[in-house]
């Protein structure tokens, strides 16, 4: 018998009025220079991991901007740190502290989060 | 109406000029000081104008027929060095130890195209087919033909938006405004010569900041064919064969690219002349970059700090012909107004 309906899909826009941008605030503090990105891709376009995985570190800053933290922490682990994205950096941001922050941050809102709760 | 007073005008080129005729014209006489052989500035080195591709040479030409006027004397090869005020007028000291005195001074000092070798990842001054833009209007402005160093129509041609300009690490954090207008048209002229060339323009932003350079951003895409990539190449490596590869992000789709060119175009941007910059520093009314400052950027934009020295074009920041010639018969009006001022 055929069943007519409709099937749900969760939305796929980020909702940035919930979005948690605290780790981003934190970030953006402690590394001002990240203020600056203007998301060229010059980091991108010489990343060694970059040109190998799915890894982009451009994004990485949107990410974060948009709350996207459980994508971000995954995304990060594809970084080696060998900071030929700073070189290339046309704004002088300093992307290699940027990454260390970003997981230090996001441990520390973790526990943050485990402990609340 | 014949006037009493001289000014002096630092630099013949379009700003400087057509400062110089518009005063001439009110009855001042004015001694303009070039330090090339001849005036233009950096307009003779231009082949055609964006955005409706009018001969260079033909503005050229008006504004050199316009200065022959019996107020107007022109001295070449000669820079201003230093301006002193004494006495409610001026004693400026040139390159050639003269001291001219004068009742006002106009700086239009201009501007400098940015050292491309500072950006080493662009390879200028290493690998031979990376040139500037002001390389490739030579080319077409000497007979159209655009070729690699062998000689050959390229295949395939880069265009590199923002060299040297929105950059930190050569202190330079401005937008030079024309230099993506500029990548536009002549963009459109290799593909207007050579059909089979393919051309593609690095950007990080397109900025068509002034009347009909969206439309000729859109006519490059519709009737030229132009490609345009959103991401800033990272470096460029030269091949045995001579070709250049670029690398950049093609950040709308989020991947790196990889583009082997057989010429690569750095829209190398604008910087403060050297003796713009000089000048500026010396009598203290720089401002960012080395670029002159203004009295008031919307009232007063073309007098300096310091009376009866004037401001023009592009000493004071980067600035199309169009803007360039507006702000000199401003500059003139202004000058008009202080001595009139004086006479009260
Ligand atoms: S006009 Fe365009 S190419 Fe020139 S500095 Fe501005 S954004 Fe860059």
């Amino acid at each position: 018998m055929n069943t007519f309906g409709y099937k749900m899909s969760a939305p796929r826009s980020i909702n940035m009025d919930t979005a948690d941008l605290s780790v981003a605030h934190r970030i953006l503090d402690l590394e001002p220079t990240f203020r600056l990105c203007i998301s060229c891709g010059g980091c991108t376009s010489t990343c060694t991991a970059g040109n190998f995985t799915e890894f982009n570190i451009r994004e990485i800053n949107l990410l974060l901007r948009r709350g996207q933290l459980d994508t971000l922490e995954k995304a990060l682990e594809n970084c080696m740190f060998c900071g030929k994205c700073y070189l290339a950096c046309p704004h002088g941001v300093n992307t290699r502290n940027v990454i260390l922050l970003m997981k230090e941050q996001l441990q520390e809102w973790k526990q943050s989060k485990t402990t609340t709760l | 109406m014949e006037q009493e007073k001289k000014i002096l005008v630092a630099g013949g080129g379009p700003g400087g000029l057509e400062t110089a005729n518009t005063l001439a014209r009110m009855g001042f006489k004015v001694e303009i000081v070039e330090k090339e052989e001849t005036t233009g500035g950096h307009l003779k080195e231009w082949h055609q104008l964006f955005p409706n591709f009018r001969d260079a040479s033909d503005v050229m030409e008006e504004l050199r027929q316009r200065s022959q006027h019996p107020n107007i004397s022109i001295c070449y090869n000669e820079a201003i060095l230093d301006v002193k005020r004494v006495n409610g007028h001026f004693e400026s000291l040139t390159s050639k130890k003269r001291i001219i005195e004068s009742d006002a001074v106009v700086m239009a000092t201009g501007f400098d195209a940015f050292d491309a070798e500072r950006k080493e990842e662009f390879g200028y001054g290493v690998y031979p087919n990376v040139i500037t833009s002001v390389e490739l209007e030579k080319m077409l402005r000497e007979d159209g033909k655009v070729t690699t160093t062998d000689g050959r129509v390229p295949e395939r041609v880069a265009i590199v938006h923002c060299v040297g300009s929105r950059d930190e690490k050569v202190g330079n954090f401005y937008c030079s405004r024309v230099c993506c207008i500029c990548g536009v048209k002549q963009a459109i002229e290799i593909r207007k010569h050579h059909p089979e060339t393919r051309v593609t323009n690095f950007y990080m932003d397109m900025r068509m900041s002034g009347q009909y350079f969206e439309e000729l951003y859109r006519e490059s895409q519709e009737r030229w064919g132009v490609y345009y990539v959103r991401g800033r190449i990272s470096e460029a490596s030269g091949m045995m064969d001579g070709k250049i590869r670029v690398k950049a992000e093609d950040t709308l789709i989020a991947k790196p690219v990889t583009l082997t060119v057989d010429l690569l175009v750095l829209m190398t941007g604008i910087e403060a002349s050297k003796t713009t910059k000089e000048l500026s520093k010396k009598l203290e009314i720089e401002s960012d970059y080395g670029f002159f400052r203004p009295r008031d950027r919307h009232y007063d934009d073309q007098h300096s700090p310091i009376d009866g020295i004037f401001l023009v074009g592009t000493a004071k920041g980067p600035a199309t012909v169009k803007e360039t010639l507006a702000d000199a018969r401003a500059a003139a009006q202004r000058v008009w107004e202080f001595f009139e001022s004086k006479n009260v």
